[in-house]
């Protein structure tokens, strides 16, 4: 017996693409085609975390209105996309340009590409609306359940449908209701989310929608579905009487039925099942095998069919009509539902100067998206500064506690009465306004500090405040760098460097230089004393006076920076008169000029010379 | 000479005094509560000279008054000339939250190199260049050739690393702020369509100029803005 599992499958996927690296936002805006006056809904879609960016649209007033966060699980990779939902209402007809919307994410600022529209006149009827639960132009796929073939996406009976439900259809524009969306699946069909549901009327905006719809298994007229429910916040727009429905973008997938006849487990395991009678009990044994085939209703066998449907799903006639402008209170803001108003008692050191948080609380059910307070306004006893608001979600749907912050400074000691602050808003209930108010709260202030009011310097208690001394006063704010009376520094010591280094250099090769001319002269000496000494030893009187003259001279011309056969006598009796190097070099010219005869031994002459030419070196 | 030497010091010091004056009145204004005012005598004072102080409490008046262009760019000129002042840096982030302005947070090499301002980066790389100098006079007189050879090569080490930081560190000659909101648009003319907003406070870096408007980069987005609607961090180069 071939074992076959009960599968049922399921698949909601929202469309939104995984994209990694670098964030990317996409703006989009439905309708194409507006009219002044309604609204249509600007969606900016982020793939990373993000806050709402700041919309402004030329010739439409926009408004942020809410925002959603989707999974995506594709193979195993998850992703997540941020939707800020906008509603935009057009003021005049022509080309509606929605710039270029820059949108700061966890990642670096993603730009959304420019979107452009149309905006025509508003109809004086406004669009009709298709039938309820009507399948949105989809040829009806035939099941083979029954007689006649089931539309796939009809209501009950049929493969997948979607109800949308009103708490009530009386409402005052600016009213916020909680809403839920329902969307069936029947076993066995597999579907694919294409987008949120989202509503087929511009006359409403659907906010706050759940990121994930809650998926439970029902059970209508007898077949099992899978219910994935919404919740979300309704809110109209504008004055109507429209019938409102829901549509939902689905991709769903199921096979067709085929017909089988009735059938037992006799008829499919054979009269002798087991060939024989193995607990011969045949009254089990019959009761067993005759019963239905317990399978037989939770598959369908045929051909898979595809097919894309835009489930719908009306709600009937709904009633808008206008706030009423007689009675309207001066702080109305646009709140509607029923609301109460408390303020906590100043928090901090009642001071003069010192600053102190009042705190105020609106707790009830509505939009309180609308809901705003003026705050403790200004006097001549305090100070107050910017109000900041946070909001603290209720359990319920469009129930909460709206809490408003506000620093306050008093400026004069004595008693301070914090006056009562108004909270005005509709009452759709009474269909009237309201007024809630809290009660004054008086604090005892204590005169203050030496030096009070600094912290009135900044518009933020949390800032620093001024600083009281002027401090070094510079004349630029450019860099070193770019001026250029600083490189006068640098280029003044590198040319210094230069200076001194190229000072040493060229010291030391005079160094050398005169080292090296010292060694050649001492060579030169060296050879014309060897050459006097072999002359003195032959008795050759004229090479060793010419030998002993040519030394002499070398160190002469050395010491007084001329050149050697420069050097005479008379220029050493002048220069340097010392007797026996004067009679050296006489005798010498006398030798070489005159050519005496004499014969003296050289000896006396070669002591001296050596004498004379130690005494020059060593000079 | 000696007259021209008084009237010389006499403007000098009524200069100073003017500058005191103009910053006292300021914060006086400024404590009652008047910030438009206060932001008025604190520019007279910012005339006479720049001082942190002045610009930060210029900042202050500014962001008092809710004009965060004037405000940011007040604290940016302030983190200039003290780059680790803690009150400009705490008041500058607040008031960029306030308006908007997100900046993806400063690569781990800029935030380490912050720890200095480019002048004091600047100056190091002098000092260390002057080392290098004189390693280069000791080896052109011989004088302890080794040491003074690993002086050369570590002072101008030295000082081309630190002279890489200093230029890192710089504020950009092309760094402006945006005063208000304005329409960034596709061409210098004041018809032509609009590419982006601009929010006030937010940086960005001027490029070519033509007429009255400014060809500004913001991010990888690109457009025109009028000169009014932008001023530049370090306004000597204007």
């Amino acid at each position: 017996m071939m074992k076959r599992t009960p599968l049922l499958v399921l698949a909601i996927a929202i469309g939104v693409p995984a994209i990694a690296g670098a964030a990317t936002a996409r703006a989009q805006l439905q309708p194409a085609q507006l009219a002044v006056g309604n609204p249509a809904q600007l969606t900016i879609t982020v793939d990373d975390e993000a806050k709402p960016p700041d919309v402004r649209i030329p010739d439409a007033r926009v408004r942020y209105t809410g925002q959603m966060q989707q999974t995506t699980i594709v193979n195993g990779t998850q992703s997540q996309a941020l939707t800020f939902l906008y509603s935009v209402v057009p003021d005049k007809t022509g080309p509606l340009d929605v710039p270029a919307i820059p949108v700061a994410t966890a990642h670096g600022t993603a730009t959304t590409a420019p979107v452009h529209a149309s905006v025509a006149n508003a109809p004086a009827n406004a669009p009709g609306n298709a039938p309820a639960s009507a399948a949105g132009g989809m040829p009806a796929p035939a099941t083979g359940r029954g007689p006649g073939n089931a539309a796939a996406t009809g209501d009950a009976g049929s493969h997948a449908f979607v109800r949308l439900e009103l708490p009530k259809k009386k409402l005052v524009v600016g009213e916020a209701v909680p809403v839920t969306i329902r969307a069936y699946f029947r076993a066995g069909t597999s579907a694919t989310l294409e987008g949120q549901p989202h509503l087929d009327s511009d006359a409403f905006t659907l906010s706050q929608l759940s990121d994930k719809p809650a998926q439970t298994e029902v059970e209508l007229h007898g077949e099992r579905y899978l219910q994935a429910t919404w919740t979300g916040v309704l809110s109209p727009a504008k004055p109507s009487t429209l019938p409102l429905a829901v549509e939902l973008p689905v991709d769903i997938a199921y096979r067709t039925h085929v017909e089988h006849q009735h059938r037992t487990l006799r008829d499919m395991f054979g009269s002798d099942a087991f060939g024989g009678d193995p607990f011969g009990d045949d009254a089990f044994a019959d009761s067993f095998f005759d019963q239905e085939d317990p399978f037989a209703d939770m598959f369908d066998d045929g051909p898979v069919q595809e097919q894309h449907a835009d489930l719908r799903g009306s709600v009937g006639t709904v009633a808008v009509s206008e706030l009423p402008v007689a009675g309207r209170p001066p702080g109305f803001t646009g709140a509607v539902g029923t609301f109460a108003v408390s303020m906590d008692a100043p928090a901090g050191d009642a001071r003069v100067g010192e600053p102190m948080t009042v705190t105020m609380h609106v707790t009830g059910t509505g939009n309180f998206d609308r809901v705003a307070i003026g705050g403790v306004p200004a006097s001549a006893q305090l100070k107050t500064y910017e109000l900041k608001s946070a909001f603290a979600a209720g359990a319920k749907p469009l129930t909460g506690d709206k809490t408003f912050t506000q620093t306050i400074v008093p400026t004069q000691a004595g008693a301070l009465e914090v006056p009562p602050i108004e909270l005005a808003y509709f009452d759709p209930g009474k269909r009237a306004y309201v007024v809630a108010k809290t009660t004054p709260v008086t604090v005892q202030v204590a005169p203050g500090a030496a030096t009070p009011g600094l912290a009135t310097t900044v518009r933020d208690p949390d800032m620093v405040p001024n600083q009281l001394s002027p401090g070094e006063v510079h004349a630029t704010l450019a860099p070193l760098a770019w001026r250029p009376g600083f490189w006068a520094l640098p280029g003044g010591l590198l040319l210094v460097t230069v200076l001194l280094a190229g000072a040493g250099v060229w010291r030391r090769s005079s160094e050398r230089t005169r080292r090296a001319n010292a060694q050649a002269v001492d060579r030169v000496v060296s050879a014309a004393r060897d050459e006097m000494h072999a002359a003195a030893e032959r008795g050759d009187r004229t090479a060793f006076f010419a030998a002993a003259r040519s030394a002499v001279q070398q160190r002469l011309g050395t010491a007084w920076g001329i050149a050697p056969e420069a050097v005479t006598t008379s220029d050493v009796a002048a220069r340097s008169p010392d007797p026996e190097l004067l009679a050296l070099l006489e005798h010498a010219d006398r030798v070489t000029y005159a050519a005496d005869g004499a014969t003296e031994p050289l000896d006396r002459w070669c002591a001296l010379a050596d004498r004379q030419l130690a005494h020059l070196e060593a000079a | 000479m000696r007259r021209l030497f008084i009237a010389l010091a006499l403007v000098l010091v009524s200069g100073v005094a003017s500058a005191d004056d103009a910053f006292v009145a300021g914060n006086r204004v400024a404590v009652a509560g008047d910030a438009k005012a206060a932001a008025a005598d604190f520019e007279r004072s910012l005339a006479h000279g720049w001082s942190a102080a002045t610009l930060f409490d210029l900042g202050n008046a500014y962001a008092t008054a809710g004009d965060w262009g004037h405000s940011i760019l007040a604290y940016e000129r302030a983190e200039l000339l003290a780059p680790r002042d803690p009150a400009i840096a705490a008041n500058l982030a607040h008031v960029r939250a306030d308006a908007g302005i997100t900046s993806p947070p400063p690569r781990t090499v800029d935030r380490t190199l912050a720890v200095l301002s480019a002048d004091e980066w600047t100056w190091i790389a002098v000092g260390a260049g002057a080392l290098a100098c004189l390693g280069l006079v000791a080896l052109g007189w011989a004088y302890r050739r080794r040491a003074a050879g690993m002086l050369v090569i570590a002072g101008s080490l030295a000082a081309a690393l630190c002279g890489v930081a200093a230029a890192r560190t710089a504020p950009s000659a092309d760094s402006a702020i945006v005063l208000a909101r304005t329409e960034v648009r596709l061409a210098p003319v004041a018809t032509a369509d609009a590419v982006f907003v601009a929010p006030a406070g937010e940086e960005v870096r001027l490029g070519a100029e033509h007429g009255n408007f400014f060809q500004v980069h913001d991010g990888d987005r690109m457009g025109w803005l009028p000169r009014a609607a932008v001023e530049r961090v370090v306004p000597s180069l204007q």
